[in-house]
């Protein structure tokens, strides 16, 4: 627990510096001395390496990252462990800055929230901690979930599509739900849909990251825009439903809280994951790493 | 096995390590954070400051604020020839009026100086706003490239900015001399024709191919002259050298 809270603590840090940073920077100054023109910084300009930067740190610390097996102890099961808390806690303040600024810029048919240079500058340079974040959080968590080889415990097959209808038709009527696995078909299916929206984001992102440095074709840059757009509107679509089915409804509280702690008791497993739990009670559970 | 025994990219001969998926992607991150900060320490130590020279514009606007009733006409013309829609909001020229300042302080023409250096396209961050030498180097903005930053409207020397914000599209644009008029069917830009000028009921509003005099007030302009129907009114058509068009200013007319 006390390297979860250290690691916590450092984030909180990580994340004020680059707030800190993102609004000094947009302050607004002569662009010569002397200047009756004036000008701030745009850290996507003045510091986009930063982010490619983060991105290889990820690839790095996602590669020297060991994921441990699942772990039953006294009736306790874990489900997520500290890396996983850590990536999905770090996606979540990542992405709600990336949103959050983008929508004060305004994208598709949202209005811009913000007027003038200097409040303009710090929604695009808060965009940027955003990116910086996520580049790191997103490469970490990539090369780590790829090489542990937990990649397939989390894409759905066709079967999933059946299975989460059987899954919420059974929460209605109050019957038995179907057997699911570590992660619900819903969530898998969810993962799927994300996968696509992410990468889109990303994608294009990257494209407007390089526009910084690189004279991109005019052509290209009316398509990646929109694109990207699209897709920042299809991960705020999913985070709206991700948040409700997640946290908000009752009856998601205790994953909620081992989203946290990373603990969820061997009865609600066996409720509520009974694929999983009778993968776990089939195999005994191991402590050892997993290469 | 192992995912990464599985992952092995390179089986090397009998005595020799087998290169795991693991290994590979560490040689990868950290290829990545060399070649990061290689290309900082060569961009900003190695290599001199970039110095651009931009080739002026081969055409301005000129505005007599004497001649100018505040019709805001050249607005309306501008937004619809450049937006297809009469709103104020979009127009690239800006006519500003204070109804208690005196004559001539009273309306104020607003237009894009096509500056010989600048600071809109020295600001922008993309090259969006920039010289476009296709169309007579005029200044002016790609709006698929524009990211919406505004610093090219803060660039401006000039208030208001001659750069304004397009609200409805969340870009910046400004004067390109109609160099591109969507809704607007005659060929515009240094070569061509200019809405404002052509539809201003006063003619209050011209266009030269030669970089004007400029002084505090703006540009030495006086359109005012010769102009039959301003001379029929009564009117006075010459004053202190300040307003001089920019060939009659050169020629020496009209000074007092």
């Amino acid at each position: 627990m006390g390297t979860r809270i250290s690691i916590a603590i450092t984030v909180v840090v990580i994340v004020a510096l680059g707030v800190v940073m993102a609004v000094s920077a947009a302050v607004i100054v002569p662009m010569n001395a002397g200047d009756t023109s004036r000008t701030y910084d745009v850290l996507f300009n003045s510091r986009g390496w930063l982010v490619l930067a983060a991105a290889a740190l990820g690839l790095l610390a996602g590669a020297f990252t060991r994921r441990p097996t699942v772990r039953i102890e006294d009736g306790i099961v874990e489900r997520h462990d500290g890396v996983a808390i850590f990536e999905h806690w770090l996606h979540v303040v990542a992405v709600l800055l990336l949103l959050g600024s983008g929508i004060a810029l305004g994208f598709l048919f949202i209005p811009r929230l913000v007027t003038g240079a200097h409040n303009t500058g710090v929604a695009l340079n808060l965009h940027w901690v955003g990116v910086v974040l996520f580049a790191f959080s997103g490469v970490y968590y990539a090369t780590n979930t790829v090489l542990s080889g937990r990649l397939k415990e989390h894409l759905a097959g066709l079967e999933d599509i059946n299975v989460g209808i059987a899954h919420y038709r059974a929460q209605l009527a109050k019957s038995e739900p179907p057997a699911e696995g570590k992660f619900y078909a819903s969530e898998r299916i969810a993962y799927v849909y994300m996968l696509v929206a992410l990468g889109l984001v990303a994608l294009t992102g990257v494209v407007k990251l390089l526009a910084y440095g690189i004279n991109m074709p005019a052509g290209l840059m009316g398509v990646v825009t929109p694109l990207h757009d699209v897709g920042a509107l299809l991960v705020a679509l999913f985070l709206i439903a991700h948040v409700l089915m997640g946290a908000v409804v009752p009856w998601s509280w205790p994953e909620l809280r081992s989203m946290v702690t990373g603990k969820l008791p061997l009865e609600y497993v066996q409720q509520h994951h009974k694929a999983w739990y009778d993968e776990l009670m089939g195999s005994p559970a191991r402590s050892k790493e997993n290469q | 096995m192992s995912g990464d025994t599985e992952g092995a990219v390179m089986a090397e001969n009998e005595g020799k390590k087998a290169l795991t998926r693991r290994e590979f992607v560490v040689g990868m991150g950290g290829a990545g954070v060399g070649a990061v900060l290689g290309g900082i320490f060569v961009h900003g130590i190695l290599l001199p400051d970039e110095i651009v020279a931009l080739p002026a514009s081969e055409g301005y606007l000129l505005v007599d604020t004497k001649k100018c009733a505040a019709c805001q006409t050249c607005m309306l013309s501008c937004s619809l020839a450049h937006e297809g829609e009469t709103s104020l909001s979009l127009s690239r020229i800006q006519v500003v009026s204070d109804p208690f300042a005196g004559y001539p302080e009273g309306p104020q023409q607003n237009q894009c100086r096509q500056c010989p250096y600048p600071a809109c396209v020295e600001a922008c961050p993309t090259g969006a706003n920039h010289v476009d030498a296709a169309n007579g180097n005029v200044r002016t903005i790609d709006a698929s490239k524009c990211i919406g930053c505004e610093r090219c409207i803060q660039a401006c020397p000039f208030t208001p900015s001659r750069v304004e914000w397009n609200f409805e599209e969340k870009h910046s644009q400004k004067c390109d001399l109609c160099s591109n008029t969507p809704y607007w069917d005659q060929k515009g830009g240094p070569g061509g024709k200019q809405a404002c000028v052509e539809l201003c009921p006063l003619k209050a509003i011209a266009f030269t191919n030669e970089i004007p005099i400029q002084g505090d007030k703006g540009y030495f302009v006086n359109l005012r002259k010769g102009d039959a129907t301003w001379l029929a009114f009564g009117f006075p058509d010459g004053d202190n050298a300040e307003y001089l068009s920019a060939p009659a200013a050169q020629a020496g007319e009209g000074t007092q």
